[in-house]
């Protein structure tokens, strides 16, 4: 009952048999358990789950950050699990994209620092970076605050150079974990607009690791972590249609 | 500049007090060791002077069996065996109660000595009244040490030996040619040798009697052999250059104790620039992570810490060399008068600035904080990718190692009583005590924190309740931040004792070990 995929392409991710164990000491946890998965060019995948599921957890191994107990990642057609750190390390470097749920940015440097960060390390010209840069600032509305340091921004305009960041050097896909997770309600719906609109216009990949309900509303796909196994969901513009969800 | 290097220099900016600690310990340790390094130049170059003037332009030397010849050896070897460029010395040292200096004494002949020590101007084409010279107490002084010291032609010197004073007539004025000349004779009181003899308490006997002997090899073994026969018992002749080589011993086993010293303050420099790298390191862990999550490489992470550490270690060298030079001039003084009072007579008031000696101490001091950052490099590199901040897992870590940090601690400090009780002997393993000290304190850190932590808890408690409580227990849980600074506030602290201390007990190992080898000498 998947959703129909914007594109026809080989899948820009597929996980399969995915299992990931912590070891506690003596005993072990098993937060992954043979879950597998594959998202499509350009879909907007929301990730639900109660706390401790294990979406951080999802989400570590799809950018490389962790490896799998067993099981393979395969990302636009490479193996993460057959890369050494370092490599694993430079693929993050152009193809992802990071919102996390708070201290998201750094803070020695300014705005419009943070922003260039990624595309100094994937190598851009300098002056088109930085044209790149207020461009995508601009675009978040923070066209007037390219030298402020991170502390001097509210919770939610840091989160706005987040995605700003997150976008800039043009990744395969955004992770974001808990974007709005310590924001007001207001702010929080901005800021998920901000990236819908963001990742729709540029044709990226979203995986949104959130509580929020109200991200489903924008969602391609709804999938919910549970027992170690994903659930695939109708997301709210089809269980809209199809009348209320038994949920 | 890379954003990586911006942001680096930015957290160093914004944390004074903390780079302010490191650059100081490389200061610190470098100054000592370049302050050192250069007065050990000076004060060796005066004693080569010295030792070179007194032995002159001789070949060889005719010397007696407890440190005196009789009158009579030089009268013999001249005379019968006919050894002619040959000139008799008596030597001693004396105070002058004008000034308060020690001078050499040296009592020559004038008609024989001008061929081995021309510079004193007693040959022909002097102007030394000879009559008063050979008949009267009268002596010779450098010129720029008599005018120093404010004294004119046939003013009356006292000179004091062995507490009895002696007054002696300031006949004649050395014109040093050269500045190599001037340092030479800047100490050196110049009298008739029976002079001498009345001074220093030796009548009827010379120190010394200097041959200029031929450089052929065959002439010279003749010559030899006619003067052994000449030689009464005891009585030796010797290279020149023996007396060199004894003094040369000296300054090496001097030059070794105060390299130890200095290298010494070096490594506690370098324990202080890991002290503070570390505790960067583990403030900026979830920094670090952010960035190794955006896709910043171990690598690069490594090297923004090592090129951090290279700044300060820019920074504090650079100031350590200066602090060094001046250290320096204030510690020549030091070294010269210590040794002056007891064996020699030197002038090392002028401080020789190598320019050697000034690199090697800047090598040092960057090198070594670039090794003793590689450790907290290496750390950086290790912190966990994190897309949230996770610090909690650290913590423990040092929580659980305490105890055994602690262990190891005592042990370390055990082993440099252990090597302090022990030796007394070789100043290398004191050195290596002291180490050993230093490492166990700093070892036990942790585990003293964490006891005054807990002790504190109920105090605080009563106290202030829950936040005093809390308090308490956050200085525990931020183990790894706190212990660390405890530990370079520590070190900080014994540094600032340690170069007190010795500055101070400077003279002290200096006598002491100066008479521990005179005895050894005698
Ligand atoms: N490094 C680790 N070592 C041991 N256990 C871990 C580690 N990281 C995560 N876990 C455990 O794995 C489980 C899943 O954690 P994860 O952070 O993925 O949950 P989550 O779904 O993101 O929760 P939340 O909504 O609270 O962020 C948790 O029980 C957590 O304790
Ligand atoms: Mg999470």
């Amino acid at each position: 009952m998947s959703a129909a995929s914007p594109s026809s392409e080989s899948p820009v991710l597929a996980l399969q048999g995915i299992t990931k164990t912590y070891s506690e000491g003596p005993s072990e946890r098993e937060v992954l358990q043979d879950l597998s998965l594959t998202i499509d060019r350009g879909e907007s995948v929301v990730l639900m789950g109660r706390s401790g599921a294990g979406k951080s957890t999802l989400l570590n191994l799809v950018s490389g950050i962790d490896l799998p107990t067993s099981g393979q990642i395969v990302v636009d057609g490479t193996d993460l699990t057959g890369l050494s750190e370092t490599e694993r390390t430079l693929f993050r470097r152009t193809n992802i994209g990071f919102v996390f749920q708070s201290f998201n940015l750094i803070s020695t440097l300014t705005v419009i620092e943070n922003v260039l960060l990624p595309l100094e390390l994937a190598g851009a010209s300098l002056e088109g970076a930085r044209q790149q840069a207020q461009e995508v600032l601009a675009h978040v509305g923070l066209g007037d605050r390219f030298d402020s340091f991170p502390d001097r921004l509210s919770g939610g305009e840091q989160q706005r150079v987040a995605v700003a960041r997150a976008l800039a050097h043009d990744p395969l896909f955004v992770l974001a974990d808990e974007p709005t997770g310590n924001l007001d309600y207001e702010t929080g719906q901005q800021v998920l607009a901000l990236l819908d609109d963001l990742v729709r216009e540029t044709g990226t990949t979203l995986l949104v690791a959130t509580h929020d309900r109200e991200a489903l509303d924008r969602a391609d796909r709804v999938l919910h972590l549970r027992g170690g196994v994903l659930h695939e969901e109708l997301p709210n513009f089809l269980a809209d249609a199809a009348g209320p969800s038994p949920e | 500049m890379s954003l990586l290097q911006r942001s680096s220099l930015r957290y160093l900016t914004r944390h004074p007090w903390l780079m302010g600690l490191s650059v100081l310990g490389v200061a610190i340790g470098v100054a000592v060791v370049v302050s050192i390094d250069l007065a050990n130049g000076s004060a060796q170059r005066a004693f080569e002077l010295s030792a070179e003037t007194v032995t002159g332009t001789a070949t060889h030397q005719v010397v007696g069996a407890g440190g005196a010849l009789d009158d009579d050896v030089y009268r013999r070897l001249r005379v019968d065996a006919g050894v002619r460029p040959s000139a008799p010395v008596v030597e001693g040292y004396a105070t002058l109660r004008r000034g308060d200096r020690t001078f050499q004494v040296i009592g020559i002949d004038p008609f024989t000595d001008a061929l081995f020590r021309p510079y004193l101007g007693t040959g022909a084409g002097g102007n030394l009244d000879l009559g008063s010279f050979m008949t009267q107490d009268a002596a010779l002084m450098s010129a720029p040490t008599a005018r120093s010291l404010g004294l004119a032609l046939g003013d009356t010197l006292r000179v004091g030996v062995e507490g009895t004073e002696h007054p002696v007539r300031l006949v004649g004025r050395i014109e040093p040619d050269d500045e190599r000349t001037r340092r030479a004779v800047a100490n050196l009181l110049v009298v008739d040798v029976s002079t001498a003899q009345r001074l220093l308490d030796m009548s009827g006997r010379l120190s010394r009697i200097d041959l200029l002997l031929p450089s052929d090899n065959e002439a010279q073994a003749a010559a030899l052999s006619r003067i052994r026969t000449a030689l009464p018992d005891g009585a030796q002749v010797r290279r020149s250059d023996t007396r060199t080589e004894t003094v040369e011993q000296m300054t090496r086993a001097f030059e070794l104790n105060l390299t130890a010293l200095s290298l010494l303050a070096l490594v506690v420099g370098a324990f202080l620039i890991y002290n503070t790298m570390t505790f960067s390191i583990v403030q900026r862990r979830g920094l670090i992570g952010r960035l190794r999550a955006l896709g910043v490489t171990k690598r690069q992470v490594f090297g923004v810490v090592l090129g951090e550490a290279a700044l300060l270690g820019v920074v504090g060298t650079g100031i350590g060399v200066l602090l060094g030079i001046v250290l320096a001039s204030g510690l020549v003084q030091l070294l010269a008068q210590t040794i002056n009072d007891l064996y020699f007579v030197v002038q090392v008031s002028e401080l020789s600035i190598s320019p050697w000696i000034l690199a090697k101490g800047a090598l040092l001091g960057v090198g070594t904080t670039l090794v003793a950052a590689i450790p907290p490099a290496r750390e950086a590199t290790n912190a966990p990718v994190s897309t949230v901040l996770r610090r909690s897992t650290q913590e423990t870590n040092v929580k659980d190692l305490a105890p055994r940090l602690a262990g190891a601690g005592l042990g370390v400090g055990a082993l440099g009583v252990l090597l302090l009780a022990v030796t007394e002997q070789s100043i290398v393993v004191s050195y290596l005590a002291l180490l050993c000290l230093l490492g166990g304190a700093a070892l036990l850190t942790p585990l003293l924190v964490m006891g005054v932590a807990s002790a504190a808890r109920p105090l605080f408690d009563r106290l202030f309740g829950v936040i005093g409580r809390m308090a308490a227990r956050g200085v525990v849980t931020s183990l790894s931040r706190t212990g660390v600074a405890i530990a370079a506030l520590m070190v900080a602290v014994a540094a600032t004792v340690g170069v007190g201390l010795m500055i101070d007990s400077f003279r002290g190992t200096v006598e002491d070990w100066l008479t521990q080898s005179l005895q050894a000498d005698v």
